[in-house]
């Protein structure tokens, strides 16, 4: 509920030890290795270098690999197994176990393969199917296709445009020469084919006629047969490709069961880009080598204690103020206010000398998140369905935050959805009505009058006024909270008297207004308290220079305290409109239910409801859920945080082993 | 009959149904309007890359509540007409008048809320489509438009629910 002390490590070693040392590390996870604050342009610092880049380049074309391999095998082979498959879990050592690793590249190195043949064979698909569309119109001539004339007969294969009259041009041919003879072939879209043979002394006249009607020699160079016998021949090509691009798919398909290995593989390759990425900043003499990072004051002694196996100097410092806006921050959480996480590094983490907002935001979090959702239903398939998800997958990162932060705000509606009485809304209420029975008693979720159990304690729909007020209450309740936490921050930094007249001053304004309205405390007829406060107020004159700035001073601190706070206060309104919002939808799709099955026999009337009430609660819950996340989110953002947070920080990110799909074991 | 008996009899639950209409409809239209805007760009982005279809679909899904909305206020107006008791012929002119104009926030901040959220919600298609990790932003963007939206639904419902 802190944020971490870091310091800054120094490290020197021996080039001999780097890698293992660089592996040690990442083990730990405790170190966050960056440049050193050193020019290497400078002659000094000649006799330094970075590290080759080869290891990094090498890993990450393992990486790219292993990625195409899987998305290769994601398109030919279907797997099994639905969305909450737990991730295997093994040991470190069998994650970098360097023979599985070989293997594993060799399976992605032959599955890349087979896609680049599988490419090969589709192109020569294509090509030989070009061919069988350029012989088609060719097909009803029984000649071969080779067929070139002698000294007295010239051959011509021709087209004319589709449009182009045949019967005329035929007619225009034979008028030039009776020594013709043209056999027509086909046609497509674009063009008639025909063959025309005729003696060559009449070739050019033939030519001529023909040239009116668009005749232009058709190329069919290369071919010998007859058209048909060629087709035969493509076809059976084309069999042929078919059969062995079936066979490369089923090839590439058998590699299915290898997923999870390929998957093993390029999480390895992952931590081997990272610990390549580090050894990248730092920098090497000939035999020895320099690194420099931040390390968290917990870890230092273990981070000791595992480097005195190596020959190696170390120091680490606490950095300075100065330093600060460049220091990682890592705040340190315990099982309840860590899944906050999400919503504090959604926003921006804390600066390092700033206040981990976590365990502050955690009960009000929470808190409104149920007010807001309130149903005893809605609440506890939340919190179930969340649960299964935690239980099966153990998600990782902020989803995974998300997913335990909902377990909590799942079981914080369902409680404050039985004490404000929604079970799916007035679910009880209509199901009984639809059926005639008497309306059912249950404490808070069905109490008609008379009855004798507890009503609800707030009753959304009935009294939206008191739950209003209520709202509105606890709005005040967590803006003096922030506002408590400034106090704190500014009396930390030794500026007491900015605390308590930045802060003080509307404290006691608050409290005067309220006692005025109490009519407690006057004294004369005047609100001592408030008066007080006010006069406080004029603190505010303190930084300003000449009568006119701390008139504007105090002016614009009233100014933007009054419609500050106070809209503040009116924004968490939201929180009974998003109860009520929640409660009339579910309560229309109650009646909407239960409006057919009223006239009906039961056993038509219960399933119709059913049906009406699980696609409407389905989309109230869904649409809810959302609604609630952002709204509750946005009341700690704008509303809570503003009183005191300082953000700007950067996030901690040490070299440890970070995977995606394994969970690795502690080793014991 | 005179035009005063005329309006004495039918003015009430005409005035009532207007309003439902209007709540209905003009936040129907809104919510058309939005899906559709948000329905445009997604299928731009998903003729490039179909495998964001679920994102997409969230998206567009967004500016559609308030057609629901307006449904729920409709529905609530002609339930406190007596519609469904069968006693809407005895509503007063006066009671038609009140729902109607409770019916209208719903009809405005419907319509108008569902264009600008459709509107949101196509331009966080964009995200979608160069981040796809960061879409939940685009999502939270769509939401602050739909609280508006709610306002709406819950001054017609405080107006229809205690108006009379």
């Amino acid at each position: 509920m802190a944020i971490v002390k870091m310091k800054r490590l120094r490290l020197m070693g021996m080039r001999s030890d780097r890698e293992s040392l660089l592996q040690l590390l990442q083990k730990l996870g405790c170190v966050e290795v960056d440049e050193p604050a050193i020019d290497l342009s400078d002659p000094q610092w000649a006799a330094v270098a970075k590290p080759d880049g080869g290891g990094l380049a090498a890993a990450r074309e393992q990486s790219n690999l292993l990625d195409q391999a899987l998305n290769v095998l994601a398109k030919h082979a279907s797997f099994k197994g639905g969305l909450l498959r737990p991730r295997p879990r093994l040991s470190r050592r069998e994650l970098f176990d360097q023979d599985s690793y070989r293997q594993g590249l060799d399976i992605a190195q032959a599955i890349v393969d087979g896609e680049r043949g599988l490419a090969s064979l589709t192109a020569e698909q294509g090509k030989l199917q070009t061919q069988k569309a350029a012989l088609a119109p060719w097909l009803p001539l029984d000649v071969p296709l080779e067929l070139s004339g002698d000294e007295n007969i010239a051959v011509i294969f021709g087209t004319i445009p589709a449009r182009a009259d045949y019967s005329a041009m035929e007619a225009a041919v034979t008028q030039a020469s009776e020594l013709t003879n043209l056999t027509y072939a086909g046609a497509d879209r674009d063009l008639q084919y025909f063959l025309l043979i005729c003696h060559k002394d009449v070739e050019q006249a033939c030519c001529e006629a023909m040239r009116e009607f668009g005749f232009s020699r058709a190329n069919v160079r290369g071919w010998t047969g007859t058209a048909a016998d060629n087709d035969r021949m493509l076809d059976n090509q084309l069999a042929v490709v078919a059969d062995k691009i079936a066979q490369t798919k089923e090839h590439i398909a058998s590699y299915a069961p290898h997923r999870d290995a390929l998957r093993r593989c390029l999480d390895r390759a992952a931590q081997d880009i990272a610990r390549e990425e580090a050894k990248s900043r730092l920098v090497d003499s000939e035999c020895a080598f320099y690194l420099e990072g931040w390390v968290p004051d917990p870890d230092e002694k273990a981070l000791g204690e595992a480097l005195s196996g190596f020959t190696c100097a170390w120091d680490t410092r606490a950095p300075e103020r100065e330093e600060y806006p460049t220091v990682p921050v890592k705040l340190k959480s315990n099982v309840l206010t860590e899944p906050l996480t999400t919503i504090t590094t959604m926003y921006s983490l804390p600066a390092y000398d700033g206040v981990d907002p976590n365990g502050l935001m955690m009960p009000f979090y929470v808190f409104f998140f149920g007010f807001m959702f309130a149903d005893l239903g809605y609440g506890l398939i939340l919190a179930a369905v969340t649960a299964l998800i935690q239980w099966r997958i153990r998600p990782k990162g902020g989803f995974g935050q998300l997913v335990r932060l909902m377990i909590m705000c799942g079981i914080s509606s369902a409680v404050i959805g039985l004490l404000t009485g929604g079970f799916f809304s007035d679910f009880l209420v209509q199901f009984t009505g639809m059926l005639d029975l008497p309306t059912p008693v249950v404490p808070f979720l069905s109490a008609p009058e008379g009855s004798g159990v507890p009503t609800p304690l707030l009753n959304v729909m009935e009294d939206p006024m008191s739950v209003l007020v209520f709202s509105l209450v606890v709005g005040l309740v967590q803006i003096v909270v922030g506002m408590a936490v400034k106090f704190w921050m500014l009396c930390r930094d030794g500026k007491v008297l900015d605390a308590v007249l930045d802060v003080g001053s509307w404290w006691v304004i608050f409290v005067g207004i309220a006692l005025m309205a109490l009519k407690v405390g006057n004294v004369g007829g005047y609100p001592v308290v408030l008066l007080v406060g006010c006069v406080m107020l004029l603190g505010q004159a303190r930084g300003a220079k000449g009568i006119g700035g701390k008139v504007a001073a105090v002016v614009g601190a009233v100014y933007n305290g009054v419609t500050g706070y106070f809209g503040d206060i009116l924004s968490y309104s939201r929180l009974m409109v998003m109860m009520l919002a929640g409660s009339v939808i579910g309560q229309v799709f109650n009646i909407l239910a239960a409006m057919p099955g009223s006239g009906l026999h039961p056993a038509l009337g219960i399933p119709i409801f059913f049906i009406i009430f699980l696609l409407g609660h389905s989309f109230n819950i869904g649409l809810n859920v959302i609604g609630t996340y952002v709204h509750t989110s946005r009341l700690q953002y704008l509303e809570f945080f503003k009183q005191f947070y300082q953000e700007g920080g950067r996030p901690w990110r040490p070299l440890e082993i970070n995977t995606k799909y394994v969970d690795i074991e502690e080793e014991k | 009959m005179s035009i005063s008996e005329f309006l004495s009899m039918y003015a009430g639950p005409f005035f009532g149904f207007l309003g439902a209409a209007l709540a209905a409809g003009l936040a129907c239209v809104g919510s058309a309007k939005g899906t559709g805007l948000a329905g445009e760009a997604g299928a731009g982005l998903l003729s490039e890359d179909p495998s964001q279809f679920s994102k997409c679909m969230i998206l567009q899904v967004i500016p559609g509540t308030q057609g629901l909305y307006g449904l729920v206020i409709g529905f609530l107006a002609l339930m406190k007409m007596g519609l469904f008791d069968g006693t809407v012929a005895q509503l007063s002119v006066a009671n038609g008048l009140l729902i109607l104009a409770a019916c209208l926030p719903m009809a405005l901040g419907g319509l108008l809320s569902g264009i600008a959220q459709g509107r949101v919600a196509a331009a966080s298609v964009n995200i979608v489509a160069k981040n796809p990790n960061d879409w939940s932003k685009g999502m939270v963007l769509c939401i602050i438009v739909e609280f508006y939206a709610i306002l709406s639904l819950l001054i017609s419902f405080l107006m229809i629910m205690f108006g009379f």
